[in-house]
């Protein structure tokens, strides 16, 4: 059977629900993870992301972690691209699969997307380049210490 | 003869600007010729910063124009020559108006009473370089100047930690208690803090820095947003525009994109004439055409650029000693994790370090150095990023068990660094290349190579690192490779001071023995270097020039020194 290509909007309602599970945050900007889409499906992650959203959505709904970890980060050819959506969530930067071993190169989206990095609050950190916060912040342990990004 | 100003200044980064400044508010009629221009504006390069890869130095302040025109090391990695045989020398900077305190990390600490007598202090020994001199003036006469530099760039500091380091007493605080030491430098003291290496004691200081710890001239205190280096995102440490804008506020006139290519010598020898380009869209309005003409010259170039000019035109260099003795300090990283948490990417950069092995009976045989305490992380071995792939491709995390790994992997990553002394070499240098930029303006050939002397300071650096490290919980440090070192963007000497006019370029009041007319002001006149980072004493140098300059002109001076 032929499936049929998922429409936008269940494109993104996929991506979401798999990107809950593999970053560990519930709440995610929809605004957001319409440009990570875009931009993943315009990369040479493209056609390897259809094959994770459909293998995703086969699972059924709110699949359970563990399934998505050996299902479809089990399986080799999908796995770049499942660390290609977290590290999109967590800082925003797309790495190039075609860069040589040992040599890594990141290309950033927008400046909204850059300081929307998830992954600095999760080390109890924020984006560097804007802190949020107050002079002296950082004599003390961190507020969000080990807390959830966005919950 | 009619001039067209009283003082051009050549170069708008903290020398130039202060200087500029100083001689403006006495009523000089003052002139700053700037390579560069002030594009992008800060918002621009926060922007840009936040989408480049990589994040580098030039990253938030490429601009064609002037990149093309007035290249840098920093916009143009192979802007220097170096001749064959030879590492390219690693330290760089900006060709911008305010100049390369745009990427700097704001630190001040003062040089130490020794440092300005190295020669007279250690030498005679058989593995002390020949190339050490003793200043022609002291710590006492610089004093009083380093404490008008920390009032005109607002430096951040503890009084208590800070009075009388090493014999070299302060005489007024600092105009800011200081930036606060970071929960990872307090944990850190606590464990070193009393112990002992190499005969030497551990004292975790918090580093004085041009930061502000207090709303201070009109600029925000420090929220700690990361990335001093290459760029403050909003102006709370201290920048050499700063000091161009009160310099225009007070008269003096910016003529941005504009390239100084020669100056020429009268024939008394005294030297008023400034040949300059320009290039792209600029606002020709009440611009006098190259070359113009000053009653004094500045040069305040940098400690490449200036030798160049001078080289360019065969200016100041009876002695011969224009472009030698290039200095810069060895930096060197090292990694481990501690055995707590320390929570690194918070806060500046660095907030302390230490101070204990600067000086001492070792300098007769190796050079000092200085230790930071650094709140980066791994951020320079690719963390949080190569942990995140690590977690994903080869762990298999996902979801809340990765966010816990990535956590248990980061909060204890510490960086320490070192900044060692380089002695004088007179081996170590900048030429003239027979290479020429986009205006057609020959480019610098820089040799350089660390002399023994600094390579053994930075062997007890890394064996000191890695005594630090044990103590803080880490057995097996990442202390990169032996002898290995990178530069510290501290570029000094190439025009050295002193009294005899046979050896030296300046003399103590940074005036050339050559022509009773041209100062050069900036780090280019240090004759040693010592460990710290130079900018503030740089500045104290230009401010005290500037006051030289201002008491011959005949210009109502301040009394900060009695006379």
């Amino acid at each position: 059977m032929v499936r049929r290509p998922l429409s936008q909007q269940e494109a993104l309602t996929t991506f979401l629900e798999l990107s809950r599970i593999l970053t560990g945050v519930d709440r995610l900007e929809a605004d957001l993870g319409r440009q990570y889409l875009d931009r993943l499906n315009n990369s040479t992650f493209a056609s390897s992301l259809q094959q994770v959203l459909e293998h995703f959505r086969s699972l059924g709904k709110r699949p359970d972690p563990d399934k998505v970890k050996q299902h479809i980060l089990g399986d080799d050819a999908l796995r770049p691209t499942i660390c290609q959506i977290i590290l999109l969530w967590y800082t925003s930067g797309m790495q190039d699969p075609s860069d040589p071993a040992g040599s890594v190169t990141i290309h950033y989206g927008t400046q909204e997307e850059y300081f929307s990095g998830l992954g600095w609050r999760l080390i109890g950190a924020h984006v560097p380049g804007l802190s949020g916060g107050y002079f002296g912040h950082w004599r003390y342990r961190p507020d969000n210490e080990p807390g959830e990004a966005g919950d | 003869m009619k001039r067209d100003f009283d003082v051009i200044v050549i170069g708008s980064g903290v020398a130039g600007a202060m200087a500029a400044y100083r001689l403006a508010k006495l009523k000089a009629h003052v002139l700053i010729l700037e390579a560069g221009n002030h594009n992008p504006s800060r918002a621009e390069m926060v922007g840009a910063y936040a989408t480049a890869f990589p994040k580098s130095l030039h990253t938030p302040y490429v601009q064609i124009e002037s990149d093309t025109n007035a290249p840098s090391p920093d916009s143009s990695p192979n802007y220097y020559d170096t001749p064959e045989g030879f590492v390219k020398f690693r330290s760089t900077y900006e060709r911008r108006t305010g100049g390369a305190t745009w990427h700097w990390l704001g630190h001040t600490p003062r040089m130490l009473h020794s440092d300005f007598k190295m020669k007279s202090a250690y030498g005679g020994g058989p593995n002390f370089p020949d190339g050490f001199v003793d200043w022609p003036i002291s710590y006492d006469d610089l004093e009083p100047w380093y404490c008008e530099a920390e009032a005109e760039m607002g430096v951040a500091g503890s009084d208590a930690e800070w009075q009388n380091l090493f014999n070299s007493p302060r005489s007024k605080p600092f105009p800011m208690s200081m930036i606060w030491p970071s929960y990872s430098d307090r944990w850190i003291a606590e464990q070193l803090d009393g112990k002992e290496f190499e005969g030497l004691t551990y004292r975790v200081h918090s580093t004085p820095s041009a930061r502000n710890s207090s709303l201070y001239d009109n600029r925000p205190p420090c929220a700690g947003n990361s990335i001093c280096v290459p760029l403050c995102p909003i102006g709370a440490k201290y920048d050499g525009a700063v000091h161009v804008a009160k310099a225009v506020e007070n008269g003096a006139v910016l003529w941005e994109q504009a390239v100084v290519t020669r100056l020429e010598k009268d024939k008394d020898a005294s030297v008023h004439r400034v040949e300059f380009v320009t290039y792209g869209d600029i606002n020709r309005k009440n611009r006098t055409a190259s070359p113009v003409t000053a009653e004094v010259v500045i040069i305040a170039a940098n400690a490449i650029e200036t030798p160049k000019l001078l080289l360019i035109s065969e200016l100041a260099d009876k002695s011969g000693k224009v472009g030698f003795y290039l200095m810069d300090h060895l930096s060197k990283s090292t990694f481990g994790k501690a055995s707590e948490p320390l929570f690194p990417f918070r806060g500046p950069p660095s907030t302390s370090g230490i101070e204990s092995f600067r000086d001492g009976e070792f300098r007769r045989e190796y050079a000092g150095f200085r230790l930071s305490l650094n709140n980066d992380g791994w951020g320079r071995k690719g963390s949080p990023y190569a942990d995140i792939v690590d977690l994903v491709t080869n762990e298999r995390r996902i979801g809340t068990d990765l966010q816990q790994a990535l956590f248990d992997r980061v909060v204890r990553q510490l960086r320490l660094s070192c900044s060692v002394e380089v002695a004088p070499d007179s081996a170590n240098r900048v030429e003239l290349s027979s290479m020429k930029d986009a205006l057609g303006i020959l480019r610098p050939k820089v040799t350089f190579a660390a002399p023994q002397y600094s390579l053994k300071g930075l062997a007890h650096a890394t064996s000191t690192m890695k005594n630090m490290f044990e103590i803080l919980g880490e057995k097996n440090p990442d202390l990169g490779q032996e002898g290995a070192f990178d530069g510290a963007g501290h570029i000094m000497g190439t025009c050295r001071m002193g009294d005899d006019a046979t050896t030296s370029v300046v003399d103590a009041d940074c005036c050339s023995h050559d022509h009773h007319n041209l100062f050069i002001l900036g780090s280019a006149v240090f004759p040693t270097c010592g460990s710290p980072n130079p900018t503030l004493t740089l500045a104290a140098l230009a401010l005290r020039g500037a006051d030289h300059i201002a008491r011959r002109m005949g210009l109502k001076t301040a009394q900060v020194v009695q006379e």
